[in-house]
């Protein structure tokens, strides 16, 4: 009776002291929260802008089409997708377009680079090539006149070759400006293509709609 | 002493030494994970970076190959994983020491020019030497980003030795204040409710950890690349779990106290039964 006495006595006294533990806990969250929430806030929302969702999650099925009327594409294809070919039958061109022109997708067909038009769009539409024999190594053979055509998920365009050029790379860069208003298209891959090393120039070549092909 | 102020003495002096606790645990763990070079190196290693990195390295080269005109044969033996791991520790300790890091590429601009040396031997293409001198230049200069995460770290280098001499100053100060606080607690009320300056921060250290697994997205956190991020997540964890078992002890700890401080009294109160009937 008495042991069982101790014990209950022992369990009091332990359960008044966690009570005070609580109370001393929750006058601090309550100090932090009048004090730094704000930081708190700002260091975790920071925190949180690294957190991105997992592809499994974020995958969808895409409706890639053309608003004909907008004239934009109702949802764009994701990084890395391909989601077109592109086609220069005068110098035997016949390479899938990635959306994206980073190294990794280069490696397997070119590159749209993303932050221009998509094809159809009206706009400045920059595509890039490795020179080697798969994708662009043919592409400084190209004449003004030749044609190109780009099959699309949503549509296929005809674009005819209106100039060619050689451009130091960084000044390539520093060149190249969007066009809003008109579609052109920019192909452009590494130059020279018959030497080996590394290259800093770039062959690019012009072109300009000459219109939607209908495929019906 | 007036009994009440003597109350709010103590209940301050527990407050105190309750944040005290805390802040020691909290910046403790830090020192020993997150601001450990040793620790983060062996993180590297337990999630088999080098091995990861050396595979990373040779294929971000190999883009550069792709336009070169040259195979993938050119980076054969170019590097060794020994020469990956080497070099990133090295980066690994100039991060925690703000020391200058310097890759020396020498080797690998040589053993590359016996490569390229042989590969041109047997073809027909027109060798411009410059090209040949920018490629290597490119293929060390992959090397040195991809070591140094890209120069990502770098902004926080300086952050870093200041943040660690920072906690060495500060993890001795709460010490000195812990005992301090502790002795003076001890001396004016024994061991009486001492427990609470353990439980207390047992159960705020919980709190934190509650609040910051449900408010930090971790597990989704993407940094870098995917084999950075992992790890990154791992520390994370790990200092989260680390936390979790001070709490966990620290309750453990508190416990003990009032168990034995009640079989103290006991004893004490059972002693001076026994010598009364004596009298």
């Amino acid at each position: 009776m008495q042991m069982h006495k101790n014990i209950l006595r022992k369990a009091k006294a332990i359960v008044k002291r966690l009570m005070i533990a609580f109370f001393f806990s929750a006058f601090i969250i309550f100090l932090l929260g009048i004090f730094a929430q704000s930081k708190l806030n700002t260091t975790i929302s920071l925190i949180n802008k690294f957190a991105v969702l997992s592809e499994s999650t974020s995958k969808k099925e895409a409706n890639i089409k053309m608003d004909k009327i907008k004239k934009r594409l109702i949802e764009y294809p994701s990084y890395g997708d391909v989601f077109a070919s592109i086609k220069i039958p005068s110098i035997g061109v016949d390479v899938n377009v990635y959306h994206g022109d980073a190294l990794r997708l280069l490696k397997y067909g070119a590159g749209h680079h993303a932050g221009t038009y998509f094809p159809g769009e009206g706009g400045t539409i920059l595509i890039a090539g490795h020179n080697t024999s798969d994708q662009f190594e043919k592409l400084p053979k190209v004449s003004i006149g030749d044609k190109i055509t780009i099959s699309a998920v949503y549509g296929k365009y005809k674009y005819i070759v209106t100039d060619t050029d050689i451009l130091e790379a960084s000044m390539f860069n520093k060149e190249l400006s969007i066009n809003d208003n008109k579609e052109q298209l920019i192909l452009y891959t590494c130059y020279p293509v018959n030497t080996p090393g590394f290259k800093t120039k770039r062959f690019i070549v012009y072109a300009s709609l000459v219109g939607e092909v209908d495929e019906k | 002493m007036k009994s009440s102020i003597k109350t709010i003495l103590k209940y301050s002096l527990l407050l105190i030494s309750s944040l005290l606790v805390i802040m020691t645990a909290l910046v403790t763990t830090l020192r020993f994970t997150l601001l450990n070079s040793d620790y983060i190196k062996n993180e590297f290693e337990k999630n088999n970076y080098y091995k990861k990195l050396t595979t990373e390295i040779k294929t971000e080269m190999s883009y550069y190959t792709n336009q070169s005109g040259f195979t993938d044969d050119v980076l054969d033996n170019v590097f060794t994983e020994n020469d990956v791991q080497y070099d990133f520790n090295r980066y690994i300790n100039s991060l925690y020491t703000g020391e200058q890091f310097v890759i020396d590429t020498q080797k690998i601009e040589d053993n590359l020019n016996k490569n390229i040396e042989a590969q041109l031997k047997d073809s027909h293409f027109k060798v411009n030497t410059d090209e040949i001198k920018k490629f290597v230049k490119q293929m060390t200069t992959v090397y040195e980003n991809e070591i140094k995460l890209m120069g990502y770290i770098d902004s926080v280098k300086n952050l870093m030795f200041k943040a660690i001499s920072m906690c060495d100053k500060v993890l001795f100060s709460l010490v000195v204040g812990l005992v301090l606080s502790a002795f003076i607690y001890l001396k004016l009320f024994k061991t009486k409710d001492l427990s609470v300056m353990f439980y207390t921060p047992s159960m705020l250290l919980l709190f934190f950890v509650l609040y910051f697994k449900n408010s930090i997205d971790i597990n989704n956190i993407s940094i870098y690349s995917e084999l950075i991020s992992h790890i990154i997540k791992e520390l994370l964890n790990n200092y989260l779990n680390i936390i979790c078992l001070t709490s966990c002890s620290l309750l453990v700890l508190g416990l003990i106290i009032d168990i034995l401080r009640k079989e103290r009294r006991r004893h004490r109160h059972h002693h001076h039964r026994s010598s009364s009937e004596e009298v």
